[in-house]
């Protein structure tokens, strides 16, 4: 099998991030690695003394030319000959010319004229990697596509699975710099002898010729060449404290830590339901926010706006401030001068109404007499002569209301200014003003916030999720105590007084605004919240060990989204013969779609799930320091073997870390013949 | 039912349409109960004639709050559309039983 990279970057373009290209660090990728192949891919440019200098230099390897170009929404690789390199350079050239931002690209037209004969060169285009290449494209150049570069060892063997796919082919696409430490471990290992771009063609038609590992294409080679796995089912044994973290280790390296979803040891026990609405959402279909934000929305705004409300004392203040200022002056016949006695001095300013259901009425009716797409049924209904008529009435009077509130504003202005000199000059009291209007105003959205609130703190299921027998119900539900509150927001903060004041909605409200750790923005997470129940096949709560299959069935659904499982030591989480019935036909499912690592001690699990590949982790002191080494192979090879070619006997491994000994093993067998007698 | 009334040259209100106090006795409270009922039924009051109230606090009293009165009356329709209006969108979804 030959190690093959085609995509790698050598030159900094306006679609690259900073980097400043290392021949040297190209040499030690490619000989540490032990690459056989590489490809000089730059975006829409190609450098051809750079290429020659790269060839030079690399002269145990073969290097061909190439261009990763913009095109028909994504990117494609056009690799050619080593031999026709001066007319690929000009082909480039011309790319470049068209091509000459990140925004720009090439059609298929412009890319069918540029590369007139696409026979000579080897097209790759960005199948299950972003940005894709259109479909359309793709089919537009016909048999000259029949290998696509995807983004992930998960992308690989899904490829490989499928059969309308094409064949798969993952690269490392890197930008070698100076300071690059680790090099990507990500190559593909084709079947062939002879390294000539016609020969990588026509092998590259058969998904058969190529791999995730020179071993063969069910195996996935890690940590260049630390060891191998399976890309189903791997089982990893070994004694406590032999390796695990470091194979763990070696794994996420491989995968990307952010790619790997990690099942720890004891987490499906877990009873935390802080991370319950997180859970949940993963589970939903469609894209939300969240459950409870959709929800809460309306009541959201309601209690934004209500928040705007002066608070009811104010009010009343005002109110007093005005009748007892108006009996006063009333009854103040000594203090009464020219200026008190002019009817200015007590008249109050309009108040200026807005009448937003006139407009929202004009505009609705200017909608139906813009509308075209049902014009027809309109004019069935409604004469357009009529309609029209409406619509210049109602614009009239709503002219004329803004008329005379210009006026008004015009006289309340005037007022004010004679007002206050008026008032200046008098030794009589002032009459406070009050507007009757926004008083009242004020007491509905009261009244009505209240109504409100009360129902939306009424207990109710809002959604009902089906996982497999189970099934999770979303429920609002009322605060159960001032803790309860504080959990909300995770802040430790007292809620005693707030709690209090739980059942009287406008007390409430207040009292949250003495809690000095939470924002106006953030009150309304505190009138309800939601509560998941899982529930059995048969309807009813479920049960410790039926929870934790059940975290079982969420986090395998969810291990979807990632390109690889690893579960460790399910058996802390579950009895022995729901281990071998439900967990180990779960991840068997899985093992299908994904590579899945299960690191275990239980032979349940080890022998009779099956596994597609063991590996077996020991750990030998040498110098005083540990050394991990990591032995795999298939589940019947008699021995395993490590990178270093070093063995051990499968049969041993499986009696010590499964059935803890042989001798152990014998007793407990011996023990069970003479319970059946 | 009449909430302000001129009655032998002095001003009166009335919070039930009923029972009259002269317009000097008027607190917030009455003030808050006379537009209560403004707005909520069909009320009457006596327009502000000051040849009609001799009482010259009554005058000023009863002239301000009648006019006061008098301009929410050109807006009482408006009124009405608000109040239905405040929060129906939200009380409408939370009155249903279930989202699901």
């Amino acid at each position: 099998m030959k190690k093959v990279d085609l995509h790698i970057h050598t030159i900094k373009t306006d679609s690259d991030g900073a980097f400043c290209f290392s021949l040297e660090k190209l040499k030690e990728y490619v000989n540490s690695s032990a690459i056989d192949v590489i490809a000089v891919t730059n975006h829409n440019i190609f450098d051809k003394s750079q290429f020659q200098t790269i060839s030079r230099e690399l002269p145990g390897i073969v290097v061909f030319p190439g261009i990763e170009v913009n095109f028909c929404n994504g990117h494609l690789l056009v690799i050619a000959d080593i031999c026709d390199v001066d007319e690929f350079d000009s082909k480039c050239e011309q790319v470049s010319k068209i091509v000459s931002s990140p925004q720009d690209e090439l059609d298929i037209i412009q890319f069918k004229s540029i590369f007139a004969d696409l026979s000579k060169c080897f097209l790759i285009p960005h199948y299950d990697k972003k940005p894709k290449v259109s479909s359309e494209a793709i089919k537009a150049l016909d048999d000259n596509i029949f290998a696509g570069e995807v983004s992930s060892p998960k992308k690989f063997v899904q490829a490989v699975k499928d059969q309308s796919a094409l064949v798969p082919l993952l690269f490392s696409d890197c930008r070698l710099t100076e300071s690059t430490k680790t090099f990507a471990f990500s190559q593909t290992y084709i079947d062939i002898d002879v390294l000539t771009l016609k020969a990588l063609k026509a092998v590259l038609h058969d998904k058969s010729k190529v791999a995730l590992s020179a071993e063969g294409r069910s195996l996935i080679n890690v940590n260049n060449g630390d060891m191998l796995i399976s890309s189903g089912l791997n089982v990893i044994l070994g004694k406590r404290s032999s390796g695990k973290t470091h194979t763990l280790n070696l794994l996420e390296k491989q995968f990307g830590s952010q790619n790997i979803k990690y099942i720890h040891q004891f987490e499906l026990l877990n009873r935390d339901s802080s991370k319950d609405d997180v859970e949940f959402n993963s589970l939903l279909s469609e894209k939300r926010s969240s459950l409870f934000e959709d929800y809460i929305e309306e009541f959201k705004f309601a209690l934004d706006d209500y928040l705007k409300v002066p608070q009811r004392v104010d009010d009343d203040r005002k109110m007093q401030d005005y009748i007892e200022s108006l009996l006063t002056y009333a009854h103040e016949e000594n203090l009464k001068d020219a200026y008190s006695n002019s009817r200015l001095y007590i008249e109050a300013p309009y108040t200026l109404a807005k009448d937003d259901n006139l407009s929202r009425l004009i505009y609705n009716i200017k909608e139906i007499l813009d509308n075209t797409q049902y014009v027809e049924i309109i004019d069935r209904f409604i004469q357009r002569k009529h309609l029209v008529e409406l619509y210049l009435e109602l614009l009239r009077i709503h002219t004329k209301n803004r008329e005379m509130v210009k006026k008004k504003r015009w006289v309340n202005d005037l007022l004010a200014a004679i007002k206050k000199q008026l008032q200046f000059h008098s030794s009589a009291t002032n009459i406070s003003d009050v507007d009757f209007s926004e008083v009242i105003r004020n007491k509905v959205k009261r009244i009505k916030f209240c109504q409100l609130a009360e129902l939306v703190k009424q207990e109710r299921e809002i959604k009902r999720l089906k996982m497999q027998k189970f099934t999770i119900v979303a429920k609002t539900k009322q605060f159960d105590n001032a803790a309860d509150m504080g959990a909300v927001l995770h802040i430790r903060t007292k809620f005693v007084d707030a709690y209090k004041n739980y059942g009287n909605i406008l007390d409430f409200v207040d009292a949250l605004s003495q809690v000095p750790a939470i924002n106006r923005s953030d009150f309304y997470k505190y009138f309800i919240k939601i509560e998941y129940n899982v529930l059995n096949e048969y309807g009813l709560p479920v049960s410790g060990g039926e929870r934790s299959e059940y975290n079982l069935l969420q986090r395998i659904q969810d291990a979807k989204k990632y390109d690889m499982l690893l579960i460790d030591e399910p058996e802390s989480s579950f009895d022995n013969i729901f281990l071998k019935n439900e967990v180990n036909i779960l991840v068997k499912e899985i093992a299908k779609e994904m590579p899945v690592v299960i690191v275990t001690h239980n032979s349940t699990i080890g022998a009779s799930i099956s596994p597609d590949y063991i590996l077996y982790t020991k750990r030998e002191i040498v110098d005083g320091s540990p050394l991990f080494k990591v032995y795999y192979g298939h589940p019947h090879n008699p021995t395993l073997r490590n990178k270093d070619n070093e063995q051990e006997k499968n049969y041993l491994i499986q009696m010590d870390s499964l059935e803890a000994g042989i001798e152990a093993y014998n007793q407990r067998k011996q023990n069970y013949e003479d319970l059946k007698d | 039912m009449k909430i302000l009334k001129i009655s032998e040259e002095k001003g009166y209100f009335s919070t039930d349409g009923v029972n009259f106090e002269p317009i000097d006795k008027i607190s917030k409270e009455g003030l808050m109960s006379l537009l209560d009922h403004f707005l909520t039924d069909e009320c009457e009051m006596d327009p502000y004639d000051d040849t009609l109230i001799k009482n010259p606090a009554h005058q000023i009293i009863y002239s301000n709050i009648y006019s006061k009165l008098e301009e929410l009356q050109s807006q009482k329709n408006i009124f009405i559309d608000e109040v239905a209006n405040t929060y129906k969108a939200a009380i409408e979804k939370y009155k249903e039983p279930s989202d699901a």
